[in-house]
């Protein structure tokens, strides 16, 4: 049992700055941005490539993050003016990544099992040592989300997303707020694909691919879950981070878990999705109002 | 009772039994990581299979786990796989091979079809793994093109973005110039590129390669009809590509893949250490031909079986009809 839970929080501590960015992208910004698969990717990319060229890691790690943010920043630019749709915009900023990223690595795959990263230190100590320091990161990143998305530059980023005509009426320019809002989401993924990147001992073109529509299933599976459970009104950032949080363990729970009842992967995903569906078919109840502020 | 607690205590019960899995008899266990669905990943796991039932002459339990192209799948597997004290980890794959070693430390990994190198593996410690490496040097595929078609100047090669043949492209396009031949290399990332990459083929090739590239091998009828209605020869680097259409190629017959792999593993389950084997290297090559494509491509098949003779390759005619 305690294997299946190791496993299970492991997994979900590096798709966790991921998710959240899913969160605030799909939550508060309202748009699907698929760019975040290839930002997941670009992190791992640069971060790899900068370590094999002799970068240290703390500096290949802050350049990573910076250039996911770039990733979001190229995609506002796009949507700016509201001349293109958020998802297309995502979907045409994705098109550039893979071109991109493959550029950036020089070769689809980087291998960094010889490597000084971040963690290496940690897990050469023990396998404990080095899941504790990649919590701590993940950790960090969650609380510096959150207090960013409390703080006012969150409250304009959810004035954005809700309603951004009467943004605009207030003074506000909802283009640098958008250009903001993606750059930070885009960042945190850049942070999961080089936490990602660091625990698997590579990085990989094609890693990043599906990502985002895994998380989007796990928040939302979260928030229904949730919803069940939390009758009354609820502050909404707490509300939407806390699915976040279960949404994700729920996802890796499910799948480890099948895997141990010796379920074949074939049919693995198939089992997986008929259990949810079960699972939220009942957890639901289409009568209950949305219950958050 | 609300369905829903009702469920969550029937998800609870389920997780401990998850827990309480009464462990398997003693036999060792082996769990082998395909990374996804593919005839020869298929042809590989059956060649390991067969060879280490032949080999080590004791019950051997074998797991083959698909992780469909999903990396946290894939994760999951090789995690349930340490965490259940598997005595060997095979993946199949660099990026399969990459993540277990990442991941296990104590058990032993036989890596098949993996780029890596013996650096790679001296790296470790403490040092768990033995290698099967299937690469095919591109100098003896482009002296084999060359030798069939000494005419031939302008090669198309399409590739994938894989991490397989990736680095190769670059080896192979100036290894064709030694022999004189300009090779143009087209990627296509995805199946609905490769479509429109045929269709925008330079009009000088006399001749379409591919490495061995999953992604363009599962397209391959697309480019058999390229070559087809061009009469220009398609040429790849396995055995299923030239069942599925392609002309001929130069290759290793994937099982073999497998049954160097098993030696490697019944070695270790005998009580070698992984890292005193030596690397196995496929290094017997045959020639696949498919004669009703050649047909098809209006090519003549003896200009090939010349050739493998002069370099003393195996020939094997494979049929459109006949799978491994």
């Amino acid at each position: 049992m305690s294997n299946l839970i190791f496993s299970v929080m492991t997994q979900s501590l590096t798709f966790l700055p991921l998710s959240l960015a899913i969160s605030i992208s799909y939550s508060i910004l309202r748009a699907t941005d698929m760019t975040l698969d290839g930002s997941f990717v670009l992190g791992a990319g640069v971060f790899a490539r900068l370590i094999t060229q002799g970068c240290s890691p703390p500096l290949a790690g802050i350049i990573a993050l910076f250039s996911g943010a770039s990733c979001g920043m190229m995609v506002s630019l796009i949507q700016r003016g509201g001349k293109v749709d958020p998802l297309l915009a995502g979907i045409l900023a994705y098109f550039i990544l893979v071109s991109a990223n493959l550029a950036v690595m020089g070769k689809p795959n980087i291998n960094l099992l010889s490597q000084t990263t971040l963690l290496s230190s940690a897990f050469s100590i023990s396998e404990l040592t080095g899941w504790s320091v990649v919590a701590c990161y993940s950790i960090a990143i969650c609380i510096v989300t959150c207090l960013a998305i409390n703080s006012r530059f969150g409250l304009i980023l959810r004035g954005l997303g809700d309603n951004p005509a009467l943004l605009q009426r207030l003074g506000k320019n909802i283009e640098t707020y958008r250009l903001a809002g993606f750059a930070f989401t885009n960042l945190l993924s850049a942070a999961s694909g080089c936490l990602t990147a660091q625990t698997v001992g590579y990085a990989d073109i094609g890693m990043g691919f599906g990502m985002t529509l895994t998380g989007i299933g796990a928040i939302i599976l979260g928030q229904q879950i949730l919803r069940f459970f939390i009758k009354k009104s609820a502050p909404r950032i707490v509300f939407e981070f806390t699915a976040c949080l279960i949404g994700v363990f729920i996802y890796f729970l499910a799948i480890n878990g099948l895997l141990r009842l010796d379920i074949n992967p074939v049919y693995l995903k198939m089992v997986l999705g008929m259990i949810l569906i079960l699972f939220l078919r009942t957890a639901v109840n289409p009568n209950l109002s949305r219950n958050v502020t | 009772m609300k369905p829903f607690i009702k469920h969550c205590i029937i998800l609870l019960i389920l997780t401990g039994l998850m827990a309480c899995q009464p462990e398997k008899s003693s036999q060792p266990k082996i769990g082998i990581i395909v990374p996804l669905e593919h005839t020869a990943m298929k042809e590989i796991v059956a060649g390991f299979s067969e060879t280490l039932t032949n080999l080590y002459h004791q019950p051997v339990y074998i797991k083959v786990a698909n992780a469909q192209s999903d990396n946290n799948l894939q994760r999951a597997i090789i995690q349930q796989m340490r965490d259940e004290n598997y005595t060997m980890i095979v993946p199949i794959g660099t990026g399969a091979t990459e993540m277990s070693l990442a991941i296990v430390h104590n058990q032993p990994i036989v890596s098949l079809a993996a780029k890596l190198s013996e650096h790679d593996r001296e790296q470790r410690n403490p040092c768990n793994v033995a290698l099967v490496r299937d690469e095919i040097s591109s100098k003896k595929i482009i002296e084999f093109i060359h030798a069939v078609y000494p005419t031939i100047k302008n090669i198309a090669l399409i590739h994938s973005a894989a991490d397989k043949v990736f680095p190769e492209v670059n080896e192979t396009i100036s290894i064709g110039k030694q022999y004189g031949i300009t090779i143009t290399h087209i990627m296509a990332a995805t199946l609905p590129e490769l479509t429109s990459s045929v269709q925008s083929l330079p009009r000088e090739t006399q001749a379409i390669f591919i490495l061995k590239d999953s992604l363009i091998v599962s397209g391959i009828s697309t480019l058999a009809k390229a070559a087809s209605e061009r009469h220009i020869p398609l040429i790849t680097s396995d055995q299923g590509s030239v069942q599925d259409g392609a002309g001929f190629a130069l290759g290793v017959h994937e099982k073999e893949i497998g049954v160097a792999g098993a030696k490697l593993a019944s070695e270790i389950l005998l009580g070698k250490p992984a890292c005193a084997l030596p690397i196995a290297e496929m290094k017997t090559l045959t020639v696949f031909i498919n004669k009703k494509a050649l047909f098809g491509e209006t090519q003549n098949e003896k200009l090939i079986s010349d050739a493998a003779a002069k370099f003393g390759y195996k020939i094997e005619f494979t049929d459109s009809t006949k799978k491994v």
